[in-house]
C-alpha cells in the first residue's frame, strides 16, 4: 500500500477526512486553529492541560496560581497562532510560552516564601483518604514545598523533566541550552531538593 | 562491590539512564546483597515518583471554558503595572507625595552624582532619586532599608552636556529575580524598551508608585542611563549570565555606553 503523502504544514489541513481532531498532530491543530477552527484549539488545550497544570503547580508551588498561569499560557498560545511556524517544534514553543507565564505569575505573586504560604493554605480534600494515599499526598506536599525553594533555573529543569515528562534534549531545545547544561542543572536541582528535604523535620 | 559506594547523585543518574552500562550492572548486582543500597535507591525512586505525581487539587480540571473566556475581547486595559497597587487613589496620593518631596527637597549637585563612578561632567548632572512610598501615601528618600509592601517612586536628572535618551530602572532580588520599574513589563510575550527621557536642567518626576512583592533580603536597585532603547530581554539575559550574586554585586552591569547607578537596600518584612 502506498504511503499517504504528508500534507505540507504551511497549508491548513482539512478536517473533512476521517481523522479526528484528537488524533491530529499538534502542528496540525495549531494550523487548523489559525484557520478559524476553534474546536482544534480546544483539542490542543485538552491534550496538554493536565501536564501544563502539573508543570505550573510544581514550578509555582500553588495549585490555585498554577491554574491561572496555565490558563493564561493557553490564551497566549492562541494569540501566538499568527506567528507560529509549524515545523514540528511545538513542544519547545509551548514549553517556552508556559514557562514565561509561570515566571510572570511568580513575579506578580511575589516571593517563594509567599508561594509556600499559599500552597500551605490550599484547601485539602474533604473526603478522607486511605492511609497510604494520605502518606503519599503528605510526601508530595513536602516535596512540593522543598521544590519551591530550589533556585528557579534548576527548578525549571527538574519540573520539565518530571512533571512535564520532557526528555533532556527537549528541555535543551525549549530552554535554548546545551544538553550538558540541562543534565548538570537536573542533577544539581535534585541534590538541592534532597538537601532541603533533609532539613524538613 | 568493585567500585566505590554510590552517592545519591549517582543513584539519581542511574534512574535517569545516565550511568554507563558496566557501572549500572555493578550497582544492580550490589543492590541485591546490600539492603542499605536498596533502601537508598528506593528513596531516590520515591522522590522521582513524587515529582512525577499529579497534583491532587488539579486532577480533572478542564481549562477549555476558562481559556475560551480568556479569549473574549476585553475592554481596553488602563495603564497598569505588574505587581503595582492599582488603586487610582493610592497612585494619585503617591504622585502628590512625590511631587512634594521633589519640590521641597531637590537634591544637591553632590547628591546628583552617579555613585561609584568618576567625577566627570556627565555624572555630576545625571542621576536618579528613589523614594519609598508607604501604603498611607507617606514618602521618604530611599534609605538602606525598604519595608516589603512599600512602593518605590523615582525622579531623574538628565542635564549633562551629552544627555542620554533612555532610562532603565530595575531591581535584583537575592535569588536573581529581576523586578522592573521602568519600563513596565506586564506581558510575557512583550519585550519593552527603556523609557525615553527628557534632557534638561530640571529634575523630572516619573510620577508613579510601584509596588513589587519583594522577598526579604538584599535588594539592589539599578538605574541605567543609555543612548539607545535597550530592551528588557537584553538586561534579563545579562542578569541570568551574571548569576544572582554577581548581578547584585557588580558595580556596573555590562552595558557599554551607559552610565549607571546602584543602590543596595535590605528588604525587611
Amino acid at each position: 500500500m502506498a504511503e499517504p503523502k504528508r500534507q505540507p504544514l504551511s497549508v491548513v489541513p482539512s478536517v473533512d477526512g476521517e481523522v479526528e481532531l484528537a488524533a491530529r498532530a499538534d502542528d496540525e491543530l495549531m494550523l487548523l486553529a489559525r484557520g478559524g477552527r476553534a474546536e482544534a484549539f480546544d483539542a490542543l488545550v485538552r491534550r496538554h492541560q493536565a501536564r501544563a497544570l502539573d508543570v505550573a503547580a510544581k514550578f509555582l508551588g500553588s495549585p490555585a496560581v498554577a491554574r491561572d498561569a496555565a490558563q493564561a499560557a493557553f490564551v497566549e498560545l492562541y494569540r501566538a497562532l499568527p506567528r507560529y511556524r509549524a515545523n514540528g517544534a511545538f513542544t519547545a514553543f509551548w514549553t517556552r510560552v508556559l514557562l514565561n507565564q509561570c515566571r510572570m505569575a511568580a513575579r506578580a505573586r511575589g516571593t517563594e516564601r509567599r508561594h509556600l504560604d499559599g500552597f500551605a493554605q490550599e484547601p485539602r480534600p474533604v473526603a478522607p483518604l486511605p492511609d497510604e494515599r494520605l502518606l503519599a499526598t503528605e510526601r508530595q506536599r513536602d516535596v512540593q514545598r522543598a521544590l519551591a525553594r530550589v533556585s528557579e533555573k534548576l527548578r525549571a529543569v527538574v519540573v520539565l523533566r518530571f512533571a512535564g515528562d520532557l526528555s533532556l534534549s527537549e528541555i535543551a531545545t525549549a530552554l535554548d541550552l546545551p544538553v550538558g547544561t540541562v543534565k548538570s542543572r537536573l542533577f544539581a536541582g535534585l541534590a538541592q531538593l534532597r538537601a532541603l528535604l533533609e532539613e524538613t523535620p | 562491590m568493585k567500585g566505590s559506594r554510590p552517592t545519591r547523585d549517582e543513584l539519581a543518574r542511574l534512574l535517569e539512564g545516565e550511568v554507563v552500562a558496566t557501572r549500572a550492572a555493578e550497582l544492580d548486582a550490589a543492590g541485591r546483597d546490600d539492603a542499605g543500597l536498596r533502601a537508598e535507591l528506593e528513596a531516590e525512586r520515591a522522590l522521582h515518583a513524587s515529582l512525577r505525581a499529579s497534583v491532587p487539587e488539579l486532577e480533572g480540571v478542564d481549562l477549555v471554558e476558562a481559556v475560551r473566556a480568556g479569549l473574549e475581547p476585553a475592554p481596553a486595559p488602563g495603564p497598569s503595572r505588574q505587581g503595582r497597587a492599582v488603586a487610582a487613589a493610592a497612585v494619585a496620593l503617591a504622585a502628590m507625595a512625590l511631587a512634594f518631596v521633589v519640590w521641597s527637597g531637590r537634591p544637591s549637585t553632590d547628591d546628583a552624582r552617579v555613585k561609584g563612578g568618576p567625577a566627570d561632567a556627565v555624572e555630576r548632572w545625571t542621576g536618579v532619586w528613589a523614594y519609598t512610598v508607604a501604603a498611607d501615601g507617606r514618602s521618604a528618600p530611599l534609605s538602606s532599608v525598604l519595608r516589603a509592601g512599600d512602593g518605590l517612586a523615582f525622579s531623574y536628572l538628565n542635564a549633562s552636556a551629552s544627555p542620554f535618551s533612555h532610562l532603565l530602572v530595575f531591581g535584583v532580588g537575592p535569588s536573581g529575580a529581576v523586578f522592573w520599574y521602568y519600563p513596565a513589563w506586564e506581558q510575557a510575550e512583550e519585550d519593552p524598551e527603556a523609557v525615553a527621557i527628557r534632557a534638561g536642567p530640571e529634575v523630572v518626576s516619573l510620577g508613579e508608585k510601584i509596588v513589587h512583592p519583594l522577598e526579604p533580603g538584599r535588594f539592589v536597585v539599578r538605574a541605567v542611563f543609555a543612548t539607545r532603547p535597550i530592551r528588557v530581554s537584553e538586561v534579563e539575559e545579562m542578569i541570568r549570565e551574571l548569576g544572582a550574586v554577581r548581578a547584585q554585586d557588580v558595580e556596573h552591569v555590562p552595558l557599554p555606553g551607559t552610565v549607571q547607578q546602584r543602590v543596595v537596600v535590605e528588604v525587611v518584612p
